[in-house]
């Protein structure tokens, strides 16, 4: 469960959010979508508690959470593989670790950058790591910044069903620019104006118009 | 790659010929003696034990100092990184122990302490604000997304000062290091000679010194010049390694 209560929070002169009050009380794949800019970072970090709102409180029921951000932060100087084990958390043995770690590789094609550096890898590839990295760490909460706003369509698409079971048992919020991804994860699905943001639940069926109003905004 | 050996070589000889040339035209060997008798009088030393004995003292010395001082920066350093209120509240301590004269801390440490306990002092006291500005350095400029992504996965302290603080502050020791040793092995040498401690190469400097061999000072000064050379050679080869 993550609630917002009478939440503020500007930058600089900038209003993003006013007294803005939302709850998730249960499990399940929140999608969010938005103008480009409008504050959907913010509202992850907040409720991450990276950012700290200028007014109201943001509650948590757990404090397990992970986090895909929007650019991979890996250690450099770790492989691929050990960055996976490296936030994995302590509720597994150094063993089960790694082969899950190695499972889930496989899943995300990176089985072959295992132990390479990640400046001997591609965008996509240290992104999906990360990808790897957020869904091996111990969570009960995880937050996903466009998670796979790197990947082409097709990857992208076997990527997302074979994660979906990994997203089962948590509260997950996704920022994304992209219908596939919200079409085939959400279970609900907000919807974020340009600040100060209000925020919409909107329908399954209004996911398309919603993208499209989005990105024609971006061009 | 070829054309920079081609000139820094171009330089040395350069040097040496300039060398020779003024000892040649001083014609004194007590003032100046040249470039041969020098190289001649580094060998004679040190077919000797004496001066090999010296420089094991020195180098001693010169490494305690060093593992105290950066032992010392790397928790104080790491500290005010942290900590902007402790780096204030260093700061004025720091920029004294900048401007203070090298000399002036030689004699009153002299004056406080037995020989071998004020030349590692003095070491301490001059080289630490090196060590120390660039590792709290390092620590301010520690990649403020990868702390995000330590929070968030609620890294312990233990693990992250392990694989993330110290593999991120690696490339500032190194510099650390490497302007520091210079430095640690002057200001040994230099509290050396005034102190007199045993085994030592101030000691050496100043019984040359006073027996009036120039050369013997001058083939002092070269065993330095390679002593740092060497070192620093080392840990270039080893920042060469690491970076790989």
């Amino acid at each position: 469960m993550i609630r917002f209560e009478n939440v503020d929070k500007s930058f600089k002169k900038k209003i993003i959010f006013r007294n803005l009050n939302q709850a998730f009380e249960e499990k399940g794949v929140f999608c969010i979508l938005g103008p480009s800019g409008c504050g959907k970072t913010t509202f992850l970090n907040l409720a991450a508690g990276l950012l700290l709102p200028d007014k109201g409180r943001i509650i948590k029921s757990s404090d397990k959470i992970s986090y895909v951000f929007q650019e991979p932060r890996l250690l450099p100087w770790k492989n691929i593989r050990d960055n996976l084990v490296y936030a994995s958390g302590n509720h597994l043995s150094r063993k089960e670790k790694t082969e899950k770690a190695e499972w889930l590789m496989s899943l995300l094609e990176i089985s072959e950058a295992a132990f390479k550096k990640p400046v001997q890898v591609s965008g996509g590839m240290a992104k999906r790591a990360s990808l790897g990295r957020a869904l091996l760490a111990e969570h009960d909460i995880l937050f996903m910044d466009e998670p796979f706003s790197s990947l082409d369509p097709d990857l992208k698409e076997r990527i997302i069903s074979r994660i979906i079971p990994w997203l089962k048992n948590s509260l997950v919020l996704l920022v994304t620019h992209d219908y596939l991804t919200a079409q085939m994860l959400s279970d609900k699905v907000l919807y974020f104006t340009q600040p100060p943001v209000e925020i919409r639940e909107i329908n399954r069926n209004e996911i398309k118009n919603a993208v499209n109003l989005i990105n024609n905004k971006i061009q | 790659m070829k054309n920079k050996r081609i000139w820094i070589l171009f330089s040395s000889v350069f040097l040496l010929l300039i060398w020779y040339a003024a000892s040649v035209a001083v014609g004194k060997e007590l003032i100046l003696p040249d470039p041969f008798i020098t190289v001649k009088y580094t060998f004679v030393m040190l077919h000797g034990s004496e001066a090999w004995q010296a420089i094991g003292a020195t180098a001693a010395r010169v490494l305690f100092s060093f593992s105290v001082n950066l032992s010392l920066a790397l928790v104080i350093g790491s500290l005010s990184g942290f900590y902007k209120t402790i780096d204030y509240l260093l700061k004025p301590v720091i920029a004294i122990m900048r401007a203070v004269p090298t000399m002036g801390v030689i004699l009153l440490s002299l004056i406080w302490f037995n020989s071998e306990t004020a030349v590692v002092f003095v070491c301490t006291l001059i080289v630490f604000p090196v060590f120390y500005s660039s590792i709290s350095e390092g620590i301010r400029n520690l990649d403020k997304k990868l702390i995000e992504m330590n929070k968030i996965f609620r890294i312990g302290v233990l693990k992250k000062t392990f694989h993330f603080i110290l593999p991120s502050l690696s490339p500032y020791i190194t510099s650390g290091i490497s302007s520091g040793i210079g430095l640690a092995m002057k200001v040994v040498i230099a509290a050396e000679v005034l102190s007199q401690p045993d085994k030592g190469i101030g000691t050496m400097f100043q019984i040359e010194k006073a027996n009036l061999n120039t050369a013997g000072v001058f083939a002092w000064s070269l065993i330095v010049i390679l002593l740092t050379t060497f070192v620093d050679s080392i840990f270039l080869y080893l920042k060469k390694k690491h970076g790989k």
